[in-house]
């Protein structure tokens, strides 16, 4: 883990941060976060690895593009970090088992066979290389392109992960049309329990 | 429950429960239709735009978690050290 100091001794190349990298930076901690947790499926080592981001993206300020996706940046930074402690510790890294984000779903109804519980249940056994690039370009906002970067795999292959990724949730979930996603839109009920019936 | 006769029934949510299209103009029988007369959704886009729907729910979920202090402690020690350009 780097500490502080670490930080500034790597800094000797650069100038100083920006105000508006250090404000970047602040927006775009929750999704950082949430990256995190749905990579490792550990609150604790999803805050070590925000903690780590931060650190090495001050580092390396000087290095970022003002006209680049700083989402993307960040999530390479922390992608990278995630797979090298994956590599020092094996699967300890990643609890898909005990995954934070299961216990935040208590929906009240179920409207099909979609429901947010059963989805985070599903979504946590995918492979880690189908999750990633479902949760990059499914759910953070990137682009095919940037989750490409981010992985450093070809356009190609994070089209066939997502494809192969929402074939296994379907499968995983037991849909196979849409009458099975239950009355009117399951999709719509699912975001309004994600929205309004969760507890914090 | 479809009363057998089409199929096509008025949207609950249309609050003009009155069809008098002669008043609206000559493109109102368009606008007035029903949106049941929309051709359905091919089976793998609907289960594709499930998924995107929850995933997007997921990760939102997620990232409207309150964070820890300790970010937010991490970035004050980095400035201090190392104030930013005042750009």
């Amino acid at each position: 883990m780097m500490t502080n100091d670490d930080t500034l001794q790597e800094r000797k190349h650069g100038g100083p941060p920006t105000r508006s990298f250090r404000d970047g930076l602040i927006a775009e901690m929750p999704s950082l976060r949430a990256f995190a947790i749905s990579l490792s499926g550990r609150l604790e080592t999803a805050d070590d690895l925000v903690q780590e981001t931060l650190l090495k993206a001050w580092a390396n300020a000087a290095s970022y593009r003002p006209d680049s996706n700083m989402r993307a940046w960040l999530f390479t930074i922390l992608r990278n970090t995630f797979f090298s402690l994956r590599r020092q510790r094996g699967r300890e890294i990643q609890d898909t088992d005990g995954i934070y984000s299961q216990r935040l779903a208590t929906p009240a109804a179920q409207h099909g066979a979609l429901d947010l519980a059963d989805f985070r249940i599903a979504l946590a056994k995918l492979p880690i290389e189908q999750r990633e690039v479902l949760i990059l370009v499914g759910a953070s906002g990137l682009s095919y392109e940037e989750a490409a970067a981010v992985c450093n795999i070809a356009v190609g292959t994070v089209k066939s992960r997502i494809s192969r990724a929402r074939a296994a949730l379907a499968d995983l979930l037991g849909i196979t049309g849409p009458h099975e996603l239950g009355p009117g839109a399951a999709s719509d009920a699912i975001v309004k329990r994600s929205v309004a019936g969760e507890p914090r | 429950m479809e009363s057998g006769s089409g199929g096509e029934q008025p949207d609950d949510d249309d609050d003009d429960q009155e069809c008098d299209y002669a008043n609206d103009g000559p493109h109102a029988r368009d606008r007035h239709r029903p949106a049941k007369a929309t051709p359905p959704l091919h089976k793998e886009y609907q289960i594709n735009d499930a998924i995107g729907k929850a995933l997007q729910a997921h990760f939102r979920a997620l990232a409207e978690e309150p964070l820890p202090d300790r970010f937010k402690v991490l970035l004050a020690e980095l400035e201090a050290k190392d104030p930013h350009d005042d750009k």
